[in-house]
């Protein structure tokens, strides 16, 4: 197996390893200890080749032309031609500067046209894959062919653009990492299309195939020895660690970002949830790699060297960022798929992301870690050769139903007696999650029955007490060595268990779904629901309808109106107004869901002043329109529109959400206004376009002057617009006013009392404090206040009422059986009952369902007499939605009362407070 | 059960350190104060705290989300969710998060910083294309993530969109420099040259349209980038026109210059625009001209308008400008409605041509008003 190293090269490489030892930065290693590094130097030496002076070699693409000239590109977006590359000296020249990235690069046959083949030189940019042409031979690529720029780039700095092999038929291979996106730039996105996926572009034609998708950040595309495609992937969100995939048309890896863009999702325009895991199934991994051998995989690459580069033929190296390192990948095929081993091959060669074979059998790796840090060298090349001694390391292995076969680079010794004690069997797997990374999981520890050696004592086989499907194995092996006493190098490999040889096939994967951990901005308490049961109650609607709706196919200028609950469309009435709030709103998240038909145009106005273009650009955007997202210009010509920076808005016929944190104006008391309205965040489909953005009066369209509170306005008369999930996410009022009383001390019912139609036995229904948390339950009864003679009076509470749970709140109500008389506010989780929450009954209907089921909402009503009556308002969750004046004065003055209104939900109030006057 | 005891041991940690008052101001002593427990006193990862998952050594280096300053500085204000490690946002100054972020670099291997100086791509000989994000052109407008710099040796900068090239501005000056070298990538170009010229018209749907109705229902046809030369003689992007079906009916190649008469100085655009045989007629629309006189003549027309200069000024410099663009065209082309729109005509093409036309435009970045005898002068100056 050792290949005859010439003597020439050998002295080459002791020279080299000279010069360059002088250059290394004699850093202690951190991940191997100086003594695994000093032995894995016996066997490959490593060593820097010189580059140009001054230039920082930042490789992201790597290979070699046809006269012998190693092309290598690079993220400064250059291309250098290198002659004589392995030389002492080699010859840097530009090619090519000026591109937007390079993150691999190929040397490719292509036909010519004329029934011959030419050669070309591929890269791939941020935004495309190029052909460079140097038509004239002058050495520099004067001429660039896009071809192929069929995929989306949103501006985010993460949506790097990978490749870049070919495969037999010559098709190149592209892999496209999502974005992370403000404000939740934890989770990866996919805003443009194929973020997430691997899509095969012909080198000649440009025609461009999505391949596969679920991916993060894909770096490392490569082929093994059989032809097969693999890719790497980097740890973080819904990747539990850096993982090798076995690439095929159609397969999915586990990141939902990318399924946006599947046909499935994006006809139904279906967003993947990217907190929730994705019901797709997951392509099992071929090989997990341990964290503490990966953290940033790179690229993969077969030794095809026959023999030069050492006793591994055929087997895949790997580029390994952080760690700097190289690793080395075992596959074989059980029940017909990929999985397999990986050992540590090479410590210290720096923050290695790709690789390339010299027909020497030295092996490039091509360095970089600007801004993703790793160990130094951070940038360059390395050159890893052979000693031409063979190092003794687990070379294959192979799984059995219950064991390893292990093979060996050389026999053990004869003397040598392993024991199952000399063998360490770990199992472990993953979760599968939205969070970063997983641990280890489940990691149990195997008993090894048996160890064999064969009798040519190059083989072991491992014996246990059982193996289990998806999970992974980690086995060390302690005291195995040769004759003449040569240690194992590495004696530690991980092998990723998908399927066992035998026995029914697991339909479980090594990373295995479990209760999604909530997001971090999740919940919908607070929230006020705008357009929830009754769609058009808490609006001025005129010519607006409640249907289900999707663009018209034959003309997707229009929408096309089935009967339905699920959209709220301007086109089913004739000419239709703007969609203009009942009521007025001030600080908070506003939340508007909309869809477009091509050409569509609408608007939405905060406090119906601070304008925000929707604008579908099918047909480009219209004179003195910037398009969606674009806060309008001034209306006082102060300001310009104000564009986003990244054109967020996807399409017609998609649903989008406008998120807009918004900061009304402050008035002091005289009415003197003290600061200016403020959008503090504009999100469109959660990302960020606009921050803190301040308005000194109304944008052009929008009402004059200032307010503190006023309605939302959704254009309706510029086109169709169809509308869904409205919602509005107050922000309290810090200001806090004085004049409140607690109504209960906490811990007793503080001398209320239950009306005469409660429950005797309080098992059947009751009120009590539990933790100091008010809970009526059981039938219909009401709890009455000590105090009989409240008049002018205001009360507070924190609500929560379960799903179907209804119950009341009155103000001036006399004592007695049945539903008391008295101002009945309504509050209700979700019953039958039509009015809802927030309604004063018989005077102030609301039907809008504006609180989820069982979350927390503040009410808060007053009840004063004024001149012509008495007023009652409620506010819910500080947002007035019923101002009523009962000029009849019905009620004069009683008690406060709590109803329970029927068994099955409970009504639950903490911070119940009273003020009077 | 494994979720219970993943959130007891994050409910420990999630919570910094918050309790001691008089907190360290220098990096070292607040990381040895608030981080060393789980990424070590050395940063090598190795903490006394017991994770689910090893805390990053610094020393090899590795970063979850980037090692920049911003990216290490929005670790440690926000934490990384899902995983032990707390959010500081609350806990210390932005001071205090600078310094620790200081001080956690130098944990890190040998970095390679970029200097400014580096980022300049400079325009020598040749002219020279560049990648890039682009940012807004003028403040509130968008940025491009596929956008195109074409550099000239004279110092003029076209500033495209490639998705559809659309000439955005035309700067003068230095050319770029690549902000993009920095950090982890991903940041915009940063063109150098001050804007001389800046296309105002909104966002149009293109250059090209087809018929039957020209003028009241266009219909745009694509521009697809197909590729650019910087070749000595031949500085040009050419981009296939695509109609709506995906078909491609011709290509187009643009080749921008800069232009010197007597008159003064500006850039030209020659459009030589060649149709598939069998292609119907096109229109074509330079969308920001929007001619205030036209001069009649069969092959020579040509539009002068003017622009009051402090609406194209970037920086103040052209306050007093004008800005006068000359058209020609060749056999072949014709003018649709006297208001900027050209038809592409096969059919009026003269027997044996091959379906090409060309047309240029030329822009002069004038200081006053020509005078008509000026105008007449600046044509014969201009004639091809």
């Amino acid at each position: 197996m050792i290949a005859p190293a010439t003597l020439s090269s050998a002295l080459a490489v002791c020279a080299l390893a000279l010069v360059c030892s002088a250059q290394e930065a004699p850093s202690e290693p951190v991940l191997a200890p100086r003594s695994l590094v000093e032995a894995e130097q016996q066997y490959y030496t490593v060593w820097q080749i010189p580059t140009p002076e001054g230039e920082v070699l930042e490789v992201g693409g790597l290979d070699w032309l046809p006269d012998g000239r190693l092309a290598v590109s690079t993220r400064r977006g250059r291309v250098w031609l290198v002659e004589d590359a392995l030389s002492e000296s080699p010859r840097f020249q530009l090619f090519a500067e000026g591109l937007q990235e390079g993150l691999g690069l190929n040397s490719v046959a292509v036909p010519d046209g004329r029934g011959g083949t030419r050669n070309g030189l591929f890269v791939v940019q941020r935004g495309e894959v190029t052909e460079l042409i140097d038509a004239d031979n002058d050495g520099r690529a004067e001429t660039w062919r896009v071809v192929s720029d069929d995929w989306g780039l949103s501006g985010n700095y993460h949506e790097f653009a990978f490749g870049l092999p070919d495969d037999r038929d010559g098709k190149l291979y592209v892999s496209l990492n999502v974005g992370f996106l403000e404000p939740e730039w934890w989770l990866g996105r996919s805003v443009a299309p194929y973020r997430g996926w691997i899509l095969q572009v012909d080198p000649v034609s440009g025609q461009t195939v999505p391949i596969a998708s679920g991916l993060r950040s894909p770096c490392g595309l490569g082929f093994n020895a059989a032809g097969d495609l693999f890719v790497t992937d980097n740890q973080g969100d819904w990747m539990a660690t850096c993982p090798i995939h076995h690439v095929r048309k159609g397969s999915f890896y586990g990141h939902p970002a990318s399924l946006d863009w599947t046909d499935a999702y994006h006809r139904q325009d279906a967003h993947a949830s990217l907190i929730q895991p994705p019901s797709e199934p997951r392509q099992p991994a071929a090989v997990w790699l341990p964290y503490k051998w990966s953290r940033s995989a790179g690229s993969l690459l077969p030794d095809l060297t026959a023999g030069r580069f050492g006793p591994f033929e055929e087997q895949l190296f790997l580029a390994e960022l952080t760690n700097g390192m190289i690793l080395r990948v075992m596959l074989e095929k059980v029940r017909g798929e990929y999985q397999g081993a990986v050992i540590p091959f090479r410590h210290q060669v720096g923050s290695a992301v790709r690789l390339l074979f010299a027909d020497d059998g030295t092996l490039l790796a091509g360095l970089t870690n600007r801004g993703w840090g790793g160990l130094a060298p951070a940038a360059g090349l390395t050159a890893i050769r052979w000693t031409g001694k063979v190092p003794l390391e687990m070379h294959s292995v192979h799984l059995l139903q219950d064991g390893f076969e292990i093979g060996f680079t050389l026999p053990l010794a004869r003397d040598l007696a392993l024991t199952p004690d000399d063998v360490t069997l770990t199992q472990y797997d993953y979760d599968y999650w939205w969070e970063y990374g997983s641990p280890e999981r489940h990691t149990t520890v195997v008993d090894v029955t048996d160890v064999s050696l064969s009798r040519d004592r190059r083989t072991l086989t491992v014996t246990s007490a059982g193996l289990t499907p998806a999970m992974v194995a980690r086995l060390t092996l302690r005291g195995a060595r040769t004759d003449d006493g040569t240690a194992l190098l590495h004696d530690e490999f991980a092998y990723t268990i998908n399927q066992l040889p035998e026995g029914p096939l697991t339909l479980e994967n090594v990373v295995k779904q479990v209760e999604p951990p909530p997001s971090r901005t999740a919940g919908k308490e607070g929230w006020l629901r705008l357009s929830y049961g009754d769609a058009l109650d808490a609006w001025h609607s005129d010519g607006w309808a409640l249907v289900d709706t999707d663009l018209d196919p034959d003309d997707r200028r229009a929408f096309k109106v089935r009967p339905g609950v699920n959209a709220l469309v301007n086109v089913e009435h004739g000419p239709a107004g703007d969609y203009v709030s009942r009521f007025a709103f001030g600080d908070g998240v506003y939340h508007v869901e909309f869809m477009l038909p091509e050409g569509g145009r609408s608007s939405v106005y905060v406090q119906a002043r601070y304008g925000i273009e929707l604008v579908d650009d099918t047909f480009g955007v219209p004179e003195g329109l910037h398009g969606t997202g674009t806060i309008m210009a001034a209306a006082d010509g102060s300001r310009d529109a104000l564009q986003p920076e990244f054109d967020g808005y996807t399409g017609a016929g998609s649903w989008h959400v406008l998120d807009i944190t918004f900061r009304a104006p402050r008035f002091a008391a005289d009415g003197t206004q003290l600061s200016n309205a403020i959008f503090e965040q504009v999100l469109l489909d959660k990302v960020l376009m606009h921050s803190d953005v301040e308005f000194s009066g109304p944008t052009l369209g929008g009402r004059s002057g200032a307010a503190p509170l006023a309605p939302l306005v959704i254009g309706g008369m510029s086109g169709p617009i169809a509308l869904r999930t409205l919602e509005f996410f107050p922000h309290a009022d810090s200001q806090s006013q004085p004049g409140w009383v607690p109504m209960f001390d906490g811990e007793t019912l503080s001398g209320w009392s239950s009306g005469p139609d409660a429950p005797d036995d309080p098992d059947l229904g009751g009120w009590e404090m539990d933790e100091g948390e008010l809970v009526g339950y059981g039938p219909l009864h009401h709890l009455f206040s000590p105090r009989d003679d409240y008049v002018d009076v205001s009360v507070r509470a924190s609500v929560r009422i379960g799903d179907g749970g209804t119950g009341s709140l009155f103000i001036r109500a006399p004592f007695g059986a049945g539903i008391p008389g008295g101002y009945q506010i309504q509050l209700s989780g979700s019953s039958a009952d039509p009015l809802t929450t927030g309604s004063v009954v018989g005077l102030s209907p609301v039907t809008v369902q504006l609180i989820p089921p069982g979350t927390l909402f503040d009410v808060e009503v007053s009840c004063r007499d004024e001149r012509g009556g008495t007023r009652i308002t409620v506010a819910i969750n500080g947002v007035v939605v019923s101002d009523v004046l009962d000029s009849e004065r019905r009620h004069e003055r009683g008690h406060i009362v709590l109803q329970q209104h029927h068994d099955g939900a409970l009504i639950r109030l903490t911070e119940v407070e009273v003020r009077e006057g | 059960m494994r979720c219970t005891e993943r959130s007891t041991l994050c409910a420990l940690l999630w919570v910094p350190l918050l309790c001691c008052s008089g907190l360290a101001q220098d990096g070292k002593a607040l990381f040895l104060e608030q981080c060393a427990r789980c990424h070590g006193e050395t940063g090598d990862g190795q903490g006394t705290e017991t994770l689910d998952r090893p805390a990053r050594s610094f020393q090899d280096g590795g970063f979850s989300f980037g090692d920049t300053e911003l990216a290490i500085f929005r670790t440690i204000t926000h934490g990384i969710p899902g995983s032990p490690m707390p959010a500081y946002g609350e806990g210390l100054t932005d001071a205090q998060r600078s310094a620790v972020v200081t001080y956690v670099r130098t944990l890190c291997p040998p970095r390679v910083e970029v200097t400014e100086e580096e980022t300049y791509l400079i325009v020598d000989r040749h002219a020279l294309v560049a990648k890039g994000l682009l940012p807004p052109v003028v403040d509130g407008a968008r940025s491009h993530p596929r956008g195109l710099l074409l550099g000239t040796p004279d110092g003029l900068t076209f500033e495209y969109r490639a998705d559809d090239l659309r000439l955005l501005a035309v700067r003068q000056g230095d050319f770029a420099r690549r902000a993009d070298w920095t950090g982890r990538g991903g940041a915009p170009l940063q063109p150098l040259g001050s804007v001389v010229w800046l296309n105002e018209d909104g966002d149009p749907p293109g250059m090209f349209f087809m018929g039957p109705d020209f003028t009241e229902a266009p219909k745009p046809l694509r521009l697809q980038l197909e590729r650019s030369s910087t070749a000595h003689q031949d500085t040009s992007l050419t981009s296939l026109i695509v109609d709506s079906r995906d078909r491609v009916i011709g290509s187009v190649t643009e080749a921008p210059a800069r232009l010197t008469t007597t008159l003064g100085s500006g850039f030209s655009r020659t459009l030589s625009v060649q149709l598939k045989p069998g292609a119907p007629p096109i229109a074509m629309r330079l969308p920001w001209s929007v001619p205030e006189k036209t001069f009649g003549g069969s092959l020579r027309t040509y539009i002068v308008d003017a622009l009051r200069g402090s609406d194209i000024a970037g920086d103040g410099e052209y306050r007093s400008d004008l800005q006068s663009r000359v058209l020609f065209w060749s056999p072949g082309v014709r003018p649709l409605d006297g208001f900027g729109h050209l038809l592409l005509d096969p059919e009026a093409l003269p027997k044996g041509a091959r379906g090409e036309f060309w047309i240029t435009e030329d822009v002069l970045l004038w200081t006053k008003m020509p005078s008509a005898a000026e105008a007449r002068q600046l044509v014969r100056e201009l004639l091809p």
